[in-house]
């Protein structure tokens, strides 16, 4: 089990079966990288999305189409106040809009933190003899395969050792529920009840398809388990449930977990027999010697399994490269130590994503068989207390599945990569005073989060000061409409609880905002946003802003100093947004394909079935003159080629061709990028294309 | 994708990297301590192109394509293409644990339990050589093989149609040798002189003037030695090869230095009496050495040793290159490298800022905990870049002549003589 070169891909895991496609897909993690869920969907198409070094596509055409497709039929739930501060160049986030819901846990102080993806793929019904395609289930034309993945990490670029549990399986034609699937039908459920802001009829329709379905889904186990339970943690009004069924006698237990709470270890200590616990370094140099003695083996994850060791600059080249990120050639070690500054912004330990151990498991031997639980939850109080987690339960046979089988030999298992943690290293004293700032950062966050925000877009005047200038590249071309978003707060004093006992702000308290798709540089220091008295609405107002950087998504930091101790958290709220116009997607498209050659190249790419691969879509996209050159002799031709074999065997590509050009005439400007010609041969081939469908 | 329980990447770069570090779990001296791992690899990628660390033998460059090819041959459909795939190569790994020479085998420890498969580990390489054509990684072309089918039937319509269809499409070289009847029944690493002939074309076709395409463009095979630069018959190497062995032998010499320096305060910080005896003897045997060279270094064009590596690599990160000059600074400014160890030296500074930019929190000489957790030995040995890998799979080629070597190898079927 879990032997340490058995490895999948994130994006892998996602991709529908052979012959389907994605349906919907709901996911949830605590921590969000919008970025990361920017380039999720390139899973569910047909493009490939990997260059030639394996690395997801850096190709924001391919970005765009994918986000654009299928962005309405992603809803991804996370904790509020948890999402990281973009890259201000990427507007393509706008895409992301209406597919993230904020949410937090039902607890006081509970953190909404499960890793999983619930996807629904769906197969259209086979052309011929099928006319009962309207049925839903097995027994329609059409059928219907939903995966439930178990992340430990979430929607983020880390990279830490995690685990993913990928679970398939087929919706059944039966009436009756699998029991067994009750608790995930039930988590699923629960959801749009722990969003923020009420979730939209459209979405809570699907979430209620798919937790009724869900339950009629015979998942398969992976190889070499019998049996699958699942665990939602903290969806009730009282905590738990407690997973670890307490057996009658005591059992041999091993825990992995990043981070580990000593009172969560007296709980696995009796009646349940903890004598493994693998952690990381820190977390068990920061334990006392005497919280450990009773564990028979405790192990480090080996400072050399690092996976950060050298990353120097990948993560850069992931997307389109900062510019900044290498405009640094100096080098000297100080002064671009502190390039990244992303250590000195985590505060959070708990969840603080550096490299190292980051998965969370759960080994029980019993008799001849084992239990293994995987998923969000770590060692702690917090998790199995008041937290929103979710775990997968996992039993086959000890040989497989227990923890020697995990274990494995000093050569090749996870054995090799662990390091005895010394008993008599002194434990290392926690900065108090750090930590209490910490948790005070928190507190404010939570405040930031509850406050209710809004966003009002208006037309900018003329008069207003631009010291908040948008810096989306766009030159502000004159004519060009100009923007003010205005923060707004829900009337103060609305909550009773507050009147009274007007809660202060700390001494040294620094909050700022600004929209994600602008430079810090221009955030607006907002001194009243917490403030119970503060009489106006508006608490920020940006102006001008361009047409493509109008935003829902809004950046905060909060900074605290004191006199020995200071710290900042960065994140985004996604907020509602008033009065935005409504072809704004559309001119968002238009920015980003500047001219007729890259939408020539986007409908190629859109057509392409192996003629045209990413690659060299890539290498042209970004690429030397010669290849632009060779597209622009044979561009009729090609396009004209590439639609006809698109008609013979590939014609959904057509419709969504159809759906890029029709998006672009909308506007003056898009029909400007529209190829010269293009309506002579698409028309007449989109024409065949619409019979047929009717036919 | 079936369900499956496994630890998780993002891409499959991330993947390769994460198989790098475990597989270099009990090889500790090849740890890249101190960052320099971008310019070892490009002089490597130079050298060697298409070897890499975690590869073992040379016949692997024919098992993976006759696998793959045999599948093609009988259109196996992409649903069932990728498990065929694995499922042929855990029969190999059988054969070849059971042959008279299994050393090497990739997965055999394993089984059928084995994740990390021999194709996977040559993919890039055969790519390099241009025994794999299809431009991609190996799940992109798991993932084309449909397509690829209904291009051939495309191209064998047409060729039906039109005299001038041009060439099939391919995903291999069309010249690649036939395996043996029965393959993968009694495979084993021993190549057929008719192979080793091919890999030889392949290798001088794809990487003309390399050391590599000198290596196994020989007729004598030779006692193996630790650097490249002490093969026996350097001196009749071309210029170009021989001064750039002379690039990667000068860095390599000098940052060996820096890495004892490294081990050095590493065990004076702990205190351990045995390691700091242990590191001061070898820095002063470095010492010695690298005073004996210093001519040599003074004389070395480093503006041209930078172009020659980011030529194979435009993104090794500037604090690299900041480093590695600033190594040889100390080394040029001091009378003798000694000097470089004296306490408080530059130099020594030098490697504790270098060590805290790139381990941050984790940096040992910074952080006791971390420093506790060292096991000693942190990247000592000198870089010979992959020289070990790269010295098996040319004498692997060359051993396969067989009794033929000495004389000139008969072309293999079809192909014209590379130049």
């Amino acid at each position: 089990m879990l032997r340490p070169d058995f490895r999948t891909l994130m994006l892998e895991t996602l991709r529908p079966p052979r012959g389907y496609e994605l349906d919907h897909a709901i996911g949830t993690t605590f921590t969000l990288d919008l970025i990361a869920l920017l380039t999720a969907p390139l899973a569910f198409t047909f493009f490939d999305w990997e260059d030639d070094e394996g690395r997801p596509t850096a190709d924001p055409l391919a970005l765009v189409q994918a986000a654009r497709r299928y962005a309405s039929r992603v809803h991804l739930f996370c904790q509020a106040g948890r999402i990281d501060v973009p890259p201000h160049d990427k507007l393509l986030v706008t895409y992301l809009e209406e597919s993230v819901f904020e949410v937090r846990g039902r607890h006081p102080n509970a953190l909404f933190h499960p890793k999983v993806w619930l996807l629904r793929y769906r197969r259209p019904a086979a052309g011929q003899g099928s006319e009962d395609a309207t049925g839903s289930g097995a027994g329609g034309g059409e059928s219907v395969r939903y995966r439930l993945l178990c992340f430990t990490r979430n929607l983020t670029f880390a990279r830490s050792w995690d685990t993913s549990l990928v679970l398939d399986g087929e919706l059944t034609g039966r009436t009756n529920a699998f029991s067994r699937n009750h608790p995930l039908g039930d988590f699923i459920a629960a959801l749009p009840g722990l969003a923020l802001r009420d979730v939209p009829e459209r979405i809570r329709e699907t979430v209620e398809l798919m937790q009724d379905e869900v339950r009629r889904v015979r998942f398969e186990a992976p190889e070499g388990f019998d049996e699958i339970g699942f665990w939602p943690l903290g969806i009730r009004d009282t905590p738990g449930p407690w997973p670890f069924a307490e057996p009658d006698r005591t059992r041999p237990f091993l825990v992995v977990s990043p981070f580990v709470d000593p009172r969560l270890l007296q709980r696995f200590e009796r009646p349940l027999d903890l004598r493994y616990l693998i952690s990381r370094p820190e977390t068990l140099g920061a334990l006392d010697a005497e919280a450990l003695e009773p564990i028979e083996k405790v192990w480090a994850l080996s400072p050399y399994a690092d996976l950060e060791e050298q990353a120097t600059d990948e993560e850069a080249h992931l997307l389109e490269a900062d510019p900044e990120a290498e405009a640094d050639p100096t080098g000297e070690p100080d002064a671009s130590g502190n390039g990244t500054g992303d250590e000195a912004i985590l505060s959070d330990d708990e969840e603080a994503e550096l490299a190292g151990l980051h998965a969370k498991l759960y080994v029980m031997d019993d008799g001849y068989n084992a239990r293994v639980w995987t998923g969000s939850a770590n060692a702690t109080n917090a998790a199995f207390r008041r937290n929103v987690e979710f775990l997968v339960e996992l039993r086959g046979k000890k040989s497989r599945c227990g923890i020697k089988a995990l274990l494995g030999g000093e050569e090749d298992g996870l054995r090799s990569l662990l390091l005895p943690h010394d008993p008599d290293s002194e434990p290392v004293e926690p900065d108090t005073e750090q930590r209490e700032l910490e948790a005070e950062l928190e507190r404010l966050r939570a405040r930031v989060v509850d406050l209710g925000l809004r966003v009002r877009v208006g037309e900018a005047t003329e008069t207003t000061e631009a010291n908040a200038t948008s810096d989306a590249e766009q030159q502000e071309e004159p004519g060009e409409r100009a923007f003010e978003l205005a923060v707004e707060r829900e009337s103060a004093n609305k909550d009773p609880k507050a009147e009274g006992q007007a809660r202060s702000i700390p001494e040294g308290t620094t909050i700022k905002t600004w929209p994600v798709t602008i430079r810090q540089e221009h955030s607006l220091t907002v001194p009243d946003l917490l403030s119970d008295t503060a009489q106006q609405d508006a608490v920020a107002r940006f102006a001008p802003i361009s047409l493509q950087a109008i935003t829902a998504f809004f950046a905060f930091e909060i900074a605290l100093e004191r006199e020995d101790h200071s710290g900042r958290i960065r994140f985004v709220l996604r907020l509602p947004l008033e009065g935005a116009p409504e072809d704004r997607q559309e001119r968002l498209l238009q920015s980003l394909l500047t001219d007729s050659d890259q939408v020539l190249r986007l409908l190629l790419f859109l057509l392409g079935e192996g003629d045209i691969t990413v690659t060299e879509f890539v290498d042209v996209a970004h690429g030397d003159g010669a290849s632009d050159r060779i597209f622009s002799m044979f561009r009729r031709s090609t396009l004209l080629e590439a639609m006809l074999r698109a008609l013979e065997r590939n014609p959904e590509a057509l419709d969504e061709a159809a759906g890029l050009i029709a998006d672009l005439e909308q506007t003056e400007d898009g029909r400007a990028l529209l190829p010269d010609g293009l309506r002579e041969i698409w028309d007449p081939i989109w024409e065949c294309r619409q019979r047929e469908r009717e036919a | 994708m079936p369900s499956s329980f496994a630890w998780l990447d993002y891409s499959e770069k991330q993947r390769r990297q994460a198989l790098d570090v475990i597989s270099l779990f009990n090889v500790r001296e090849t740890r890249d301590e101190l960052g320099i791992g971008s310019v070892r690899d490009a002089l490597g990628d130079l050298l060697t192109p298409g070897t890499t660390t975690i590869q073992t033998r040379a016949r692997y460059f024919l098992f993976v394509p006759w696998t793959y090819r045999q599948l093609e041959r009988e259109r196996v459909s992409g649903e069932r293409f990728a498990e065929r795939a694995r499922r042929d190569e855990e029969r190999l790994i059988k054969h070849l644990a059971d042959s008279e020479d299994p050393a090497g085998t990739i997965g055999r420890m394993a089984g059928s339990d084995v994740k990390r498969i021999a194709s996977n580990v040559y993919w890039a390489g055969l790519r390099r050589w241009n025994i794999l054509l299809f431009e991609g990684s190996q799940q992109q072309y798991h993932r084309s093989i449909d397509r690829f089918y209904q291009r051939v039937r495309g191209h064998s319509a047409r060729s039906r149609d039109q005299d001038d269809a041009g060439p099939p499409p391919r995903n291999w070289h069309p010249h690649l040798p036939e395996p043996p009847d029965g393959f993968p029944e009694g495979a084993s690493f021993r190549l057929r002189p008719e192979e080793s002939q091919y890999l030889t074309e392949r290798i001088i076709s794809a990487a003309p003037g390399t050391l590599l395409a000198r290596l196994v463009d020989a007729s004598n095979t030779w006692d193996g030695v630790q650097f490249p630069w002490q093969h026996p018959e350097v001196g009749s190497f071309s210029e170009q090869i021989r001064w750039q062995l002379k690039q990667a032998r000068i860095f390599s010499e000098l940052m060996h230095g820096a890495a004892l320096l490294y081990n050095l305060m590493l065990a004076e910080a702990l205190p351990h009496e045995e390691w700091i005896e242990q590191y001061q003897e070898e820095f002063h045997e470095w010492v010695t050495a690298a005073d004996d060279r210093r001519q040599e270094v003074e004389d070395w064009d480093r503006r041209e040793f930078w172009k020659l590596v980011y030529g194979v690599n435009r993104r090794i990160p500037p604090p690299t290159r900041t480093f590695v000059d600033n190594w040889t600074n100390q080394f040029l400014g001091a009378d003798t490298a000694h000097a470089l160890g004296e306490e408080n030296s530059p130099a020594r500074r030098l490697i504790e800022h270098r060590e805290h930019f790139l381990k941050r929190g984790r940096a040992r000489l910074q952080n006791r905990r971390h420093l506790e957790l060292w096991g000693g030995a942190a990247g000592t040995d000198q870089l010979d870049f992959r020289w070990g890998i790269t010295q098996q799979i040319a004498l692997d080629i060359l051993e396969g002549h067989g009794e033929a070597a000495g004389e000139a190898p008969p072309p293999a079927a079809g192909e014209p003589q590379a130049a």
